[in-house]
């Protein structure tokens, strides 16, 4: 172990409040710069306006409010298209993806719609699940895609994940920074000038101001949603797993072993006037009508029962660590996987504030039992190390001992001590 | 003998959605527009499900009978987290022939034996989900969320034991989908099912369900999607206000499921010799 | 203006009358529930309905006196509609959970398909009624309404084969065994299966005992 955490903070706020319209928890993170992540790293709280609603909320209520006009953005959809469609390289868009809903959607529209020729691509999970293999097999056969499969070299990916794990309570780092950032890679080394990411980040209350795109000089940027990916960090400098490169190979690692994390420079990405688009734009975006379309057009299966810590079955279903990335932001900030899922179902209108308290009351915060045993192998710890390792990174304003057993101070359902 | 062809409406706080392999709460309408739809089509009998109740642990199937089973001259069934004996009383007084239990079944199965005994068997029908995992056909409850591990072909012995008056079985893999009917499924259970049998899940085309009567000895089987899709088309458009969950419903270009009328499938079923009313 | 049809339900309460209720409002009558022994000169109508156990029936009839309405009824030549296990307490007896005497309007018995080992136990579902030819006025409104060779909805596990057939006015056949589903003799009918249930058809049917009204 490198760092031991005796008083932990986040950087968020220390009056706990919920949103009042989908439950959401005011210290849930928004995405950070993550080569620049480490354990004393405060990170950027959803931000709640006067009236305690998150902003998430007021962002996808305007999808709904009738203010947009979608035909109008429809249209901008096609424009850029048909920009893009005498482009002479064999691909013209890059979709990264898994074969989830959301990926299996936007590619297929993309393709079948809206004419566009697009290179799919896909970072490995940590470990594959059966019905995430499947999904994704299905994705690019019923589909019909080209893609490009990339599993990093799995010892580092291990090693970088405990670290992520031990340093930072945040197993899940390096499969972000992946999906992030590989398909710039991969754009850039195709040169296809254009990436299609799906949701806008503001959606999960992100405060980026471009809704369009991101990238290439668009105006506004979030941590995470950097113009130049290692903001200003030279490679060497660059953090993975709560440790920097130049830590590793003090301990006797090759840097090469570590460019597969490493994000093109904005500079490499201007040259090539590679842009990114969010789909969410152009498009109302709507996961489970994701969901409908993926299951009717690329084959797409529901998981056999509900993940652990949620209540549903269609969404996050293919990496067998999801359920450890749920469990320890449920650890550092209080915010599991029923209150995220619930929350989107919310503003979405497809279940109410009540109905949503009552589901993250049964499942939220649930231990992940299914694949306990893959994943403590995946990070070589004992169950008794993994929980006391939690135990170090349990915010003081969020927890507490009752009889021996850790309670949450705050929770949506009851009225505030 | 006369096959059965059974609808089933899906509801959720008073409006008829509909998933896939139940999950999704797409909404459609308003329930009480699609039964009487249904019942002027002539359907045999209407399912009306609380899909949501088991999970939400909450109990709205009684204001579901009372209120859209008016006028409705065919028998009803109503399903959705009803666990106890008053819960049964009250759907029955509401309106309702037959109580639909799942989750409430197998949490506690004395339970079939007390309202079989209480209200008669020919009210109680037990409706079980099932998932095929690596050749063993998994038993699931709360809409198909919670894997029990019980044997599929061990709890229909036992429900049949305990007095259930019949069984809906829904192939949790087709549901939803348009794809057919698990026939190899039914096959399996039709043997060893002496109380009348019912299919759920896949029906896409009128030959999904002549082809299940042809090959399976089953006493009918239940329709949602195919009709839902159909009929959405043919009643009058309302206005829905539910952000996601009534997009679909608001498009103009409904991205149509494979789907099919009541009328239609009969007179195909009876031109091939199977018979329904 | 035509006056409703007053009719009047008698309610035993093991199961719910609602469904009966509703189609005879649907047809145009007006509709009186009654738990124990009433003034039955007052209707145009008497429905004896029912599900479930003959002996648990009989009993209820006998504790509130309804039994003597009914019998009333018969002796005052009110017209009286029986479905269902209301069919089978006008009849002799039952074999149900022991010997139960019933009303013995009809000098029959039910007995169990059970019994019969080739058939299954409990008929649930739709079967067609065979329609005695016997041009009585039931035989001429369901020629005129078209209501022959069609299915109604029977949930029974019990049934008789009445030895009289001039009482016979329809019936049906579970698997190889016919039964009789509809009986009839002076102003007492009686249906096996549920007309309430049935459809647009058996809610014509229905419509017979309110047409001389």
């Amino acid at each position: 172990m490198t760092i031991i955490m005796n008083k932990v903070d986040f950087g968020m706020p220390k009056d706990v409040k919920f949103c009042t319209k989908c439950n959401l928890s005011n210290q849930r993170p928004t995405s950070t710069n993550e080569f620049k992540h480490d354990a004393l790293t405060k990170q950027i709280p959803v931000a709640f306006n006067k009236d305690n609603i998150c902003s998430a909320c007021e962002t996808v209520e305007k999808k709904f409010n009738a203010k947009i006009n979608w035909e109008e953005r429809e249209k901008e959809l096609i424009e850029l298209c048909k920009k893009y469609k005498d482009f002479k390289g064999q691909y013209n868009c890059l979709v990264p993806g898994s074969g989830g809903k959301d990926s299996s959607y936007q590619s297929h529209i993309l393709k079948h719609k809206y004419g566009m020729r697009p290179l799919t691509v896909t970072w490995a999970p940590h470990l594959y699940t059966d019905i995430g293999w499947q999904n994704f097999q299905n994705w690019i056969h019923k589909g019909g895609f080209d893609n490009y499969l990339f599993t990093p070299n799995p010892k580092i990916h291990r090693l970088v994940t405990r670290n992520a794990l031990i340093n930072l309570l945040h197993p899940f780092q390096p499969f972000i920074i992946g999906q992030k950032y590989f398909c710039l890679k991969i754009a850039k080394q195709f040169d296809i000038p254009l990436i299609f990411y799906g949701e806008h980040p503001s959606d999960y209350g992100a405060n980026l101001k471009d809704l369009k795109k991101f990238g290439n000089n668009s105006k506004g940027s979030h941590p995470g949603f950097n113009n130049d990916p290692l903001a200003g960090l030279k490679v060497g400098e660059a953090k993975i797993g709560g440790k920097s490169i130049n830590e590793y190979v003090d301990e006797g690692y090759k840097q090469s072993d570590f460019l597969a994390y490493i994000p093109p420079t904005a500079e490499e990405l201007g040259k090539k006037n590679i842009e990114t688009h969010f789909f969410s734009y152009y498009l109302k975006w709507i996961p489970q009508e994701n969901f409908y379309y993926a299951v009717k057009n690329t084959g797409f299966q529901v998981n056999h029962e509900r993940t652990d810590g949620t209540y549903q079955k269609y969404s996050s279903i293919d990496d067998k660590t999801d359920g450890f990335f749920y469990y320890t932001a449920y650890i550092k900030f209080g915010v599991g996987r029923a209150m995220l899922d619930a929350a989107m179902e919310i503003r979405n209108g497809h279940i109410t504030k009540e109905e949503g308290l009552g589901l993250v009351k049964q499942f939220d915060g649930e231990f992940p039992k299914r694949y306990e045993k893959e994943f403590l192998e995946y990070v070589s710890l004992s169950r008794n190390e993994f929980d006391e390792l939690c135990d170090k990174f349990r915010p003081d304003h969020l927890w507490g001992k009752k009889s021996n057993r850790w309670e949450m101070k705050n929770v949506p359902w009851e009225k505030k001590i | 003998m006369i096959k059965r062809i059974i609808s089933r409406i899906d509801i959720k706080n008073s409006y008829l959605v509909k998933g896939i392999q139940l999950e999704g709460l797409r909404v459609l309408g308003y329930p009480e527009e699609f039964a009487k739809k249904y019942y002027e089509e002539d359907i045999d009998e209407v399912i009306f499900q609380d899909i949501v109740a088991s999970l939400y642990k909450r109990n709205q199937s009684k204001l579901v009978a009372k209120k859209i089973t008016e006028d409705i001259f065919v028998p009803i069934v109503v399903g959705g987290g009803i666990k106890t004996l008053e819960d049964v009383q009250d759907i029955l007084m509401h309106g309702a022939d037959r109580a639909c239990i799942n989750t409430g079944a197998i949490k506690n199965p004395d339970f079939i034996e007390k309202s079989a005994l209480k209200f008669g068997s020919s009210t109680i029908s037990i409706a079980i989900e099932t998932l095929n995992i690596k050749d063993h056909y998994k038993v699931y409850t709360d809409s198909g969320r919670s894997e029990t591990n019980l044997n599929l072909f061990d709890w229909i012995k036992k429900v049949q034991d305990l007095g259930a008056g019949e069984i809906i079985l829904t192939a949790i893999a087709n549901e939803g989908t348009s794809k057919g009917f698990d026939l190899g499924l039914y096959e399996k259970v039709s043997k060893i099912c002496k109380i009348p049998l019912i299919a759920h899940g896949g029906a896409g085309k009128p030959q999904d369900v002549l082809e299940l009567f042809k090959k399976v000895d089953i006493n009918g089987c239940v329709i949602a999607s195919a009709f839902h899709y159909f009929y959405m088309n043919r009643l009058k458009k309302n206005k829905i206000v539910l952000g996601g969950s009534s997009n679909f419903l608001n498009n103009e270009n409904f991205d149509q499921n494979n789907n099919f009328g009541i009328s239609e499938l009969k007179k195909y079923l009876n031109s091939n010799n199977i018979k329904t009313r | 203006m035509k006056k409703k049809p007053k009719v009047a339900i008698i309610d035993i309460s093991i199961n719910n009358i609602l469904s009966i209720s509703r189609a005879l409002e649907f047809i145009g009558c007006e509709i009186f529930v009654f738990k124990e022994k009433f003034d039955v000169s007052k209707y145009d109508l008497i429905i004896l309905p029912g599900v479930g156990a003959y002996s648990e029936g009989m009993k209820r009839l006998k504790l509130k006196g309804l039994d003597k309405s009914i019998n009333e009824t018969i002796n005052k030549n009110i017209p009286l509609l029986g479905i269902c296990l209301g069919m089978q307490l006008l009849f002799k007896s039952s074999s149900e959970f022991g010997y139960t005497k019933g009303i013995g309007f009809f000098e029959d018995e039910f007995n169990a398909f059970s019994e019969n080992e080739e058939i299954q136990n409990i008929l649930i579902g739709w079967n067609k009624v065979q329609f005695s030819n016997n041009n009585s006025p039931l035989n001429n409104y369901v020629k005129e309404n078209d209501l022959e060779n069609k299915n109604f909805y029977f949930v029974h596990s019990f049934y008789t084969d009445i030895e009289n057939k001039r009482y016979e006015y329809g019936t049906t056949t579970n698997d190889s065994l016919k039964f009789s589903s509809i009986v009839k003799k002076d102003n007492v009918t009686a249906f096996q299966f549920h007309p309430e249930k049935s459809g647009k058809n058996g809610i014509k049917l229905l419509k017979f005992f309110i047409n001389n009204i």
